[in-house]
This record gives structure tokens, C-alpha cells and sequence, in this order.
């Protein structure tokens, strides 16, 4: 790890295909706030070649710099989305624990828009930074729905939360890491969505918290019809106050008319003067070349001899339990007694 | 009274009441001057029977200006119901003038004075308690961390609220989502009341969240708590216990310490063992005869007339039913045409009798059992809102001259009908708005209050439990029925003067005859 250049730090966590989305947060973020170090931690195993001048700006991380317990095991139990959520809390507490005073989280869709000073000022005094979904009740008709909605994913969201370097942050961490490394699922009838959920145990099991009311502060597709979004001068406001952070969770390039792939209402044209910020983003995106980073494959979605993993395949080796240590490193296939050779005897489970 | 005064609550059904008076002697006990409010659900109202203690005043459902018509009285179960009226209770005491209130479960037990509490409630606009302070350890009930992340972060067995419009504001949001989503549906969020609460940290900027290990411990946490005792008092990790909640106890199955749980014995929660048998006494002196079969507790209560009835469904089932279904495939076109469609020709207009109807007979189809309803298919993109009208009549012989049925749309309460004795079936109409068609199917459900079966009433051997007998429906546009009104009052007004034509015929005619 190079020596810190600032208290503070931000990082984002993507595969090597959604290294484009990591450079839009990246940037952003550092046009803003030029003065703290900005991570992008490789939840995959770099690929060299795709790598640009302009990523000298970043700091990277791959998964080779935590010290996981079975690590090959954690790698293929989750899907591509799954393993990047997952290993937040071990990324955070990597950079809590080589000096940085306070840690900012920003998930790989983000667009930073103004400076954080407002929010780093929060990290004296607080241990964990978090966002609610929500400010209010929603008063439309139906609202009633979104509230559920937001109880099954989770009060706050875990597109941009903070933790400061204090036993209490630490304490919080290692047991979120304990959560996330087996089941970080989405699974909400049975309470779980991703990483997400265990996020509500915070006003639980910490004493100092703060929970950022600023409405420009993370606003996404959950939230972004009550922020009345607006563009004057080139700058964008939400209910008035400086649009900070914006996210555009679940944004697909292949969809361009729409905010985001989990709501389907929410098009371009309905969305009011936001559509400038979405514009904006889609214009970084391209310039990040994040088609041809898209084609890029994930390391962990392979067997070593090139063979596809599939969901069910990992659903089987979820499945075996505890019995997995007995298969060794689940991606070889050469050395007997492999998951691989396993899978393909069609056994029973163990 | 002052204005810095502060109240206790709770709410209990009337099963519930050794419960009340035995945390009304507790309280007494250690905070004699703070006034100790029980809203009590009962069957009848009126004055309170004999057994109710002196030391607690009762309020009845009529005090909190409930409506008899109000949609959850024929849908909660006891459970869902008093959960439900929380904020009701809260918002009435803050308008008598109590500047905080604490709401209790009635299965606590107060312990050590509550006044120190009452000062933090004063200071905040909402107090809760999580259900854990920490991480469970590794001997903690199984699963529980998973367990809370469906149920709920703060236990809703103790709230503190105080006066301001913070909590006012609070309080009418949650008194309105709990009036039609107190329902136990961990899978789609709800938890009774209680995972509401889990947006407080959201919607309210003054949440304080006791942390006070001593205050709402229970099963959950204690397992992971330090008990100690010097034979008067407890300590909690440290802290004196203040108030215990003895959730899901039960005192026929000591030492089990909760019918929640079969893993955990009070033998495990240190120096308590012998509050819980002193708690089993206590309620055993105050008549309590234990705790009624999971069965009965989840039946819907249905009012009707003066009493309550029992209903078959609990009120899961009804919130399932209603859910509307994906489109149905295959259906034809929308039957939105202001035409009437009989129950015979359901089937090629695409609407589905699908619960609880008998066969089919040659004017129509009666309902059979608790509930019964109805598929509908609509256009997904109306122009305007549809009126949904039924052709009905009661199952009402001479023996039971009424029949009471709640009407739900989408699984929401639209209507409540009360059927008596008409020589002709009645329409009856009810509204859809353009959003409860956006998936294509209505589904309306019919919940009858009261249905029975000819052989109970000694009518015939027919063992059929009938509520409405259907003929028919129609469903039209808004705007349609407003452009032909004018058709049908010219219609009427024709219809009525061929009959006074007709009568003035018939009597000329007759006149005439020879005798």
C-alpha cells in the first residue's frame, strides 16, 4: 500500500467489465474533491492491457491485497453483482487499516456532482455515515407499496455509506464482513438483499451514528420523484440544495431511455430536468469506453479449464455446506477429488 | 394535571386482562403517581365488568372515537387488531394533555421505578428499543439476527412518545398505514405494527434509541445478558432492570420461558428463574387460564351488530387472496361493455369464479363458506375509473333475516353490504379506480360476516354454508353510465307511465266484466 496522500478516502468496488462505471465514479469524484484519494477495488483478477493513462489518478486494489479465508471458496459462491457487494465491508476495513481516518463507500453507479465536505465533516464524532432511502412518508396514492419496497431492501442505502476508524466502526464491520461472506443473497422474503439489509442492525449495535438528511445526498431512482430535481446554470439541485451524489443503481446501456433496469416507469421523459444529469452521466460513460470494457470476461465466472460456471452450479456448492473444504480450490479441475471432477460425476450431495 | 406529566399505556383484548392488572400492580409498586391507561377490546361495550382493578383506567374503543364501520374491525385478528390501535391510544393521550406517554405491551412487568425513563421520552420526540444491543453470541437463539431482519429492528413492546409535531406527524402515518397493513407478512414487509417502525430512523430527525439494556429485556436479549440479583432487585449487564417483557409466556409451560421458542429455559437467563414463576402466579391470582390455541388468536373478529364473530380466514389469507393474480391468459375481450353478464356466460367473457361458490344453477350461483371471489379482467390503460355492479340477494329465511358482507377490491376494502329479505335481487355497485386496474385483473372478494347453512337452521339437510346468492354483473365506464343517465330516467319515466296505463287498463277492464 503507497503512502496516503489525505485523511480520508472514497473507493469503489467493480469487476473488471464495470471498470468504465468505477472511472465515471472515479472521476467525478475527483474532479469535486481533488484532495482525497479515490480507490477502485478489483472484486476479479486484473486483466492488464485495458488499463489507460488516466488511471493513474486512481488507486487500485484487487482482491489479492485482503487476506481472506478461504478466499477461492467466497469467490465462486456468489455471482459477478453478489461478490463485489460482498466484500464491502472486508474493502472498507483494508483501507480503515492502512491509516485512513474516515472511509467513504460509493457503489461502482455513481455520479459525484459537488464537494463532500459537508459529509466528511460528519467522520469526527460519528463512527458509521449512512443515507436512508427516505426522508418521509410518501404521500401519493400507493405509497404505502414503496415503503414495503424500501422494508424489504433495506431502510438505509448502501450506495454510499461512511465509516470512521473507531472501535465501534471496526467492531460493526467485522461482523457485517461475517454476514456478507455467506449470505449475501437477494433473498427478501427471508429478509435478505445483498449486503443491504444488515445495514438497519447500525442504530442497533452503534452508539454514534449519523444518518445524512441532505436531499442531495444520494438521490436515486428510489427517491428521485420527491427530490424535484433541478438544473440552473449547469448546476443541479434536489429540493433546493446542492445535488451531490447521485446514483444511478441499476442503469443499463443497452436501455438508454430508462434510469434504471428496476423500474420500468421511470423513462427518460418522466423524469423531469434530471434527464440533464443522466445525459451527463451517459456522456462520461462513453468517454470512459465503457462498451469495450463491458466485453471484458469475469475471472471468477470460469473453471480453470474455461468452463462456464453456472448459477446451479454454484447453488450446489452453497448447498454442500461446510463439506466444500474437502474439494480443495473449487475453480481447479485438474487434481482428483475437485468439485469439478465432482459436479460432472453427478453424485449426491456430500 | 401538568403539562410536564407523563402517562403509561397499553391495549389488551379482554382475554387479556389478568395480563393488565398484573402490570397495573406493578407499576402502582414502584410509580404510584404516573396514570396508567388500558384500552380494552372488548365484545360488548359498556360499562367494564367487576374484575377490572381500581388502579388502572379503562378506555373503550368508543373513547378513542373508533367507528363501528372502521374496515379492520372485520379483517384483524385480537393480535392485528390492538397492535393496529398503538398510535390511536398514543395520539389520544397526547391530546389529553400528557406532554409524554409510554406505551407498554400488557406482558410487561415493571421492576424498578420508570421515572428516569420517563424524563429521556419527555426530552425526544419518539424512544424505542431495539430488540438487540450487540452481535448475538454464538450460544444466542438460532438464527435470530435473520429472524429480526424480518420482524423488525426495534421491539414495538415499549414506545415513548412525546408532544411534538415531529411525533404527531409520525404517529398519523403509522395510524394510517396500520389501519390496512397491521398484517403478520414478514415476505412483504409487514410485522404488525412493528416493522413500520423500522422507518422511524428515516422519518423522524428526534428517534432516540434507548440502549438501556435494563429497559424491554426479553427473551431475545437476555440469552445474551448478565442477570444478577441481590433477591429485590436485577441487574442487566449492569443496568437495573426496569421493565421485563414476558413475551409469548405462558405459565403451563415453565420452564420454557416463551411459546415462541421451544430452545430457550429460564434456567439460561441467570438470577430470573424465580421472577418468571413469581410473574406465573401472579396471573394465575388475577384469573388468567392460559393462552388460547394459536388457532382461535388468529381468527379475524368480524363486527356485526353487538358482538363479534369469528370468520375461518385469518386475515393473511384474505391479504393473499386479494393480490391480484398475473394476467390470465387466454381471456377474452374485457368485459368493461355497461351490458349485464350472467353467471352463465362468466366463462366466455373471461371472468373466473374462483373460491368458494357452489355449482352453478340455472338463474345464477350461490356463495359457499367464509369467502368467495371473483376474477375480473380489465384493460390495462382505462380512460376513467369503472363501476363494478352485482345482482344479489342474501341468504336470509325467516331464521336469520340478515347477512353481512365486506367486499374487498385487489384485497382492500371497498364496500360493506348488509343483505335482508328483498323479493327481488338487488345491484348493488361499487368503484374501481384506473389504478386498481393496471394489472389487468380485479379481483373482488366477498367476506361474509355471518353465513350459514340451511340444515343448522333446520330449513332443509342442505349442509352448504350460503352467504349471497350472485345472478349476475356488469361492469361499465364512469363516463359511460353519465351519458346514460339521461337515457335511463327517460327510460324510468316511459316504464312508469305504461305501468299507470296499464293499471288504469286493467281496472277499466275489470269493471267491465261481468261478476
Amino acid at each position: 500500500m503507497p503512502a496516503q496522500n489525505s485523511k480520508y478516502a472514497a473507493v469503489t468496488i467493480v469487476s473488471m467489465r464495470y471498470l468504465a462505471l468505477a472511472r465515471v465514479t472515479g472521476r467525478s469524484f475527483r474532479e469535486h474533491n481533488p484532495d482525497v484519494d479515490f480507490f477502485i477495488f478489483l472484486a476479479d483478477r486484473p486483466v492488464a492491457h485495458v488499463f489507460e493513462p488516466a488511471d493513474s489518478a486512481f488507486r487500485f486494489l484487487n482482491v489479492n491485497d485482503l487476506e481472506l479465508e478461504n478466499a477461492e471458496s467466497v469467490f465462486f459462491r456468489y455471482q459477478e453483482l453478489e461478490l463485489a457487494y460482498a466484500l464491502t465491508p472486508c474493502v472498507i476495513k483494508h483501507l480503515l487499516d492502512s491509516g485512513y481516518q474516515g472511509v467513504m463507500f460509493l457503489k461502482q453507479e455513481t455520479l459525484v456532482l459537488e464537494a463532500l465536505d459537508s459529509v466528511t465533516s460528519h467522520f469526527s464524532g460519528s463512527s458509521v455515515l449512512l443515507t436512508p432511502h427516505l426522508l418521509a412518508p410518501i404521500g401519493r396514492k400507493g405509497g404505502e407499496r414503496w415503503e414495503l419496497n424500501v422494508l424489504l431492501s433495506g431502510v438505509f442505502n448502501g450506495g454510499f455509506i461512511g465509516f470512521s476508524n473507531t472501535a465501534e466502526a471496526r467492531g460493526f464491520l467485522d461482523w457485517w464482513e461475517q454476514k456478507t461472506l455467506v449470505q449475501c443473497f437477494l433473498d427478501v422474503a427471508n429478509g435478505l438483499h445483498f449486503e443491504q439489509r444488515w445495514l438497519d442492525f447500525v442504530p442497533s449495535f452503534v452508539q454514534s451514528y449519523t444518518i445524512i438528511r441532505d436531499p442531495g445526498v444520494n438521490v436515486g431512482h428510489w427517491n428521485l420523484l420527491d427530490r424535484n430535481i433541478k438544473s440552473c446554470d449547469g448546476k443541479i439541485t434536489a429540493m433546493g440544495m446542492p445535488c451531490r451524489i447521485f446514483r444511478f443503481s441499476g442503469y443499463d446501456a443497452k436501455a438508454p431511455g430508462y434510469l434504471t433496469r428496476y423500474n420500468k416507469d421511470i423513462s427518460v421523459d418522466r423524469i423531469g430536468e434530471a434527464a440533464a444529469v443522466l445525459r451527463k452521466y451517459q456522456k462520461m460513460l462513453r468517454d470512459a469506453r465503457h462498451e469495450a470494457t463491458l466485453r471484458l470476461p469475469y475471472a471468477f465466472g470460469y473453471f480453470d479449464n474455461g468452463a462456464e460456471i453456472t448459477d446451479a452450479m454454484r447453488k450446489r456448492y452453497i448447498d454442500c455446506g461446510a463439506t466444500v473444504s474437502r474439494f480443495g480450490d473449487p475453480f481447479e479441475t485438474d487434481h482428483s477429488g475437485s468439485f469439478y471432477e465432482w459436479l460432472n460425476s453427478g453424485s449426491s450431495l456430500p | 394535571m401538568t403539562l410536564t406529566a407523563a402517562a403509561i399505556c397499553t391495549i389488551a383484548c379482554e382475554n387479556y386482562l389478568p395480563f393488565v392488572s398484573v402490570l397495573a400492580d406493578s407499576l402502582t409498586a414502584h410509580d404510584p403517581e404516573l396514570p396508567f391507561f388500558a384500552l380494552l377490546i372488548t365484545e360488548e361495550s359498556g360499562a367494564p365488568g367487576s374484575n377490572v382493578p381500581a388502579n388502572l383506567n379503562i378506555l373503550r374503543m368508543e373513547d378513542l372515537s373508533i367507528a363501528e364501520t372502521d374496515a379492520r374491525l372485520g379483517v384483524y385478528d385480537r393480535k392485528q387488531l390492538s397492535a393496529s390501535l398503538k398510535p390511536v391510544l398514543l395520539k389520544h393521550l397526547l391530546k389529553q394533555g400528557y406532554a409524554s406517554v409510554i406505551f407498554l405491551d400488557p406482558d410487561m412487568l415493571v421492576t424498578a421505578g420508570l421515572g428516569q425513563v420517563a424524563v429521556t421520552v419527555a426530552a425526544h420526540s419518539l424512544t424505542l428499543t431495539p430488540h438487540i444491543l450487540r452481535p448475538a453470541e454464538a450460544g444466542s437463539i438460532p438464527g435470530l439476527e435473520k429472524d429480526l431482519l424480518r420482524t423488525g429492528m426495534f421491539n414495538a413492546g415499549f414506545i415513548g412518545v412525546s408532544s411534538t409535531p415531529e411525533t404527531l406527524q409520525f404517529l398519523d402515518w403509522w395510524e394510517k398505514r396500520l389501519a390496512e397493513f397491521c398484517l403478520n407478512q414478514p415476505k412483504d414487509g409487514m410485522h404488525y405494527d412493528q416493522r413500520w417502525l423500522d422507518h422511524a430512523v428515516s422519518f423522524v430527525n428526534d428517534l432516540h434509541v434507548l440502549r438501556d439494556p435494563g429497559v424491554n429485556a426479553a427473551y431475545w436479549n437476555l440469552i445474551d445478558r448478565e442477570v444478577v440479583s441481590d433477591g429485590e432487585q436485577y441487574l442487566v449487564d449492569g443496568s437495573l432492570l426496569k421493565c421485563i417483557h414476558f413475551s409469548g409466556f405462558d405459565p403451563g409451560i415453565l420452564p420454557q420461558a416463551t411459546c415462541y421458542s421451544r430452545e430457550i429455559d429460564i434456567t439460561q437467563l441467570g438470577a430470573l428463574p424465580a421472577l418468571f414463576y413469581q410473574y406465573g402466579e401472579s396471573l394465575t391470582a388475577k384469573g388468567w387460564a392460559g393462552r388460547p390455541g394459536v388457532a382461535v388468536s388468529n381468527k379475524t373478529l368480524a363486527r356485526y351488530s353487538e358482538g363479534y364473530f369469528e370468520c375461518a380466514l385469518t386475515s393473511a389469507e384474505i391479504y393473499d387472496l386479494g393480490k391480484v393474480e398475473t394476467k390470465q391468459k387466454g381471456a377474452s375481450a374485457p368485459p368493461v361493455t355497461g351490458r349485464f353478464t350472467s353467471v352463465s356466460t362468466f366463462s366466455a367473457a373471461g371472468i373466473r369464479k374462483r373460491l368458494g361458490w357452489s355449482d352453478e344453477e340455472s338463474w345464477g350461483v350461490w356463495s359457499r363458506g367464509m369467502y368467495s371471489d371473483l376474477l375480473i379482467p380489465v384493460p390495462e390503460a382505462l380512460p376513467d375509473d369503472i363501476l363494478i355492479s352485482f345482482l344479489v340477494q342474501g341468504f336470509v329465511p325467516r331464521q336469520h333475516p340478515l347477512q353481512a358482507v365486506d367486499v374487498f377490491l385487489n384485497g382492500d376494502f371497498a364496500a360493506s353490504w348488509v343483505l335482508n329479505k328483498t323479493y327481488m335481487p338487488v345491484l348493488h355497485t361499487i368503484r374501481a379506480d384506473q389504478e386498481a386496474c393496471i394489472n389487468g385483473t380485479l379481483v373482488v372478494g366477498f367476506h361474509m360476516r355471518n353465513p350459514v347453512s340451511p340444515s343448522e337452521l333446520g330449513i332443509s339437510a342442505d349442509p352448504r354454508v350460503l352467504g349471497i346468492r350472485l345472478q349476475g354483473i356488469k361492469v361499465e365506464a364512469l363516463s359511460q353510465r353519465k351519458n346514460d343517465s339521461f337515457k335511463l330516467r327517460l327510460t324510468v319515466t316511459v316504464r312508469r307511465v305504461a305501468a299507470k296505463l296499464n293499471a288504469w287498463f286493467r281496472r277499466l277492464v275489470h269493471s267491465k266484466l261481468p261478476i
